[in-house]
């Protein structure tokens, strides 16, 4: 097809800030709606712009989604992570689950996203390898997040391995239990941090 | 003709049975949007309108195949009265989820879509708050039987329902994610109630 000027693509710094703009709004569809229901065209109309161009940036809805994965990811993951940084790790535990907390009060499209991701991937293993970054993002947390516990003494009881299998499956399940069933709040963690310090 | 609705008699509680299974696996595959009241007809082996006379409409459908799930499931996972140690009372509600999950795939699949349905449907809310009701049951016993033991008397009963809470759905989601454990996950949650069992 040729590439008629009209139809959208505006350049440099516009073009990000089109580009944004279909992001937020796809992100609002994608959990709202899902993966499947998602509709490019209904995307499109309410980022404010045209399909046509929204196709310039994202040529089918896997790229689009693979988009709004990267840039939630990229605004979310770096304010956890950081918390591997706590002197112990009941402080890493506390600090990113109350990170968590905080974003999926102020910026719910973002974490119900990231917490859907799985159940999208079971459906649509297309999408698997557009989102290879969130297993070894899971990953690389909680081997640190347990590494820091072996560093400061806190954690003797157990191996690694399933240090690492437990402390995973209870802050995964609080953050997919959570979302889904539209109630984020802290006392998992509290109990977490008391754990810690019985162990 | 065999295909046409509404057989008599003893016949009829055998037909909904049927037709309840055949609407869990299409719900759980497809989503409820995407389920066709046809396919499970066919599946049943009657007429799609016999499916209607049994249930009125395909949401009645749905929320009769969630209290169906909800009640076979939960009543299963739920410790006896007797159990006295909340590793024996995990290790058990892990054995029976798993064993579920193999002979009865369908009830984990649609129980583990339910909470992201009834946000696609707000008309299903009030099965989340339903869900809610089952699972503080059962993570409620869990914690009191923890505390008892002394292995979570470290937890106020909220706090301990909260972990356990997070702790099982966190296993469960990940294996229905994945279609298989994480290995060795069930184990490290045996290991973590066995240490504190026997480090009082």
């Amino acid at each position: 097809m040729v590439d008629k000027r009209s139809s959208g693509r505006p350049t440099g710094k516009d073009s990000t800030k089109v580009r944004d703009a279909y992001i937020k709004a796809a992100r609002v569809h994608f959990t709202e709606n899902g993966y499947s229901n998602a509709s490019m065209s209904t995307i499109a109309k309410d980022a404010g712009y045209t399909p046509t161009a929204l196709r310039h940036h994202f040529p089918n809805k896997v790229e689009l989604y693979s988009a709004v994965f990267a840039a939630t990811a990229n605004e979310v993951y770096p304010q956890i992570v950081r918390h591997l940084d706590s002197p112990s790790m009941a402080q890493a535990i506390e600090g990113s689950m109350a990170n968590m907390h905080r974003i999926s009060n102020n910026s719910p499209e973002y974490t119900y996203f990231l917490a859907r991701v799985p159940s999208e991937l079971r459906k649509f293993p297309e999408l698997s390898d557009r989102v290879e970054v969130r297993e070894n993002f899971t990953e690389f947390f909680y081997s640190s997040l347990i590494a820091l516990g072996r560093k400061t003494g806190e954690l003797e009881s157990l191996t690694d391995e399933l240090h690492i299998k437990f402390f995973r499956i209870a802050m995964q399940g609080w953050i997919y239990e959570g979302h889904y069933s539209q109630n984020v709040n802290l006392t998992t963690q509290t109990a977490l941090v008391k754990l810690l310090q019985r162990l | 003709m065999s295909t046409r609705g509404r057989p008599k008699g003893g016949d009829s509680a055998q037909t909904k049975k049927k037709i309840l299974d055949a609407a869990r696996l299409e719900f759980a595959t497809n989503g409820y949007d995407g389920a066709s009241i046809m396919a499970i007809a066919t599946n049943v082996g009657i007429a799609p309108s016999a499916v209607y006379h049994y249930f009125q409409s395909k949401e009645k459908l749905y929320t009769d195949v969630f209290e169906q799930t909800s009640n076979a499931i939960w009543e299963s996972v739920t410790p006896s009265e007797d159990a006295s140690t909340l590793f024996d009372a995990m290790r058990k509600l892990l054995d029976d989820s798993r064993l579920l999950a193999e002979q009865l795939p369908s009830y984990s699949d649609f129980l583990a879509s339910l909470p992201i349905e009834a946000r696609l449907h707000p008309e299903f809310s009030e099965l989340l708050e339903k869900r809610a009701v089952y699972q503080d049951r059962t993570f409620r016993r869990l914690a009191s039987i923890g505390i008892a033991s002394g292995e979570l008397d470290f937890l106020t009963e909220d706090e301990a329902t909260e972990l356990i809470r997070s702790i099982v759905m966190g296993w469960f989601f990940e294996r229905h994610f994945r279609q298989a454990e994480i290995p060795n996950s069930g184990e490290s949650i045996l290991a973590m109630f066995e240490h504190l069992l026997n480090s009082d």
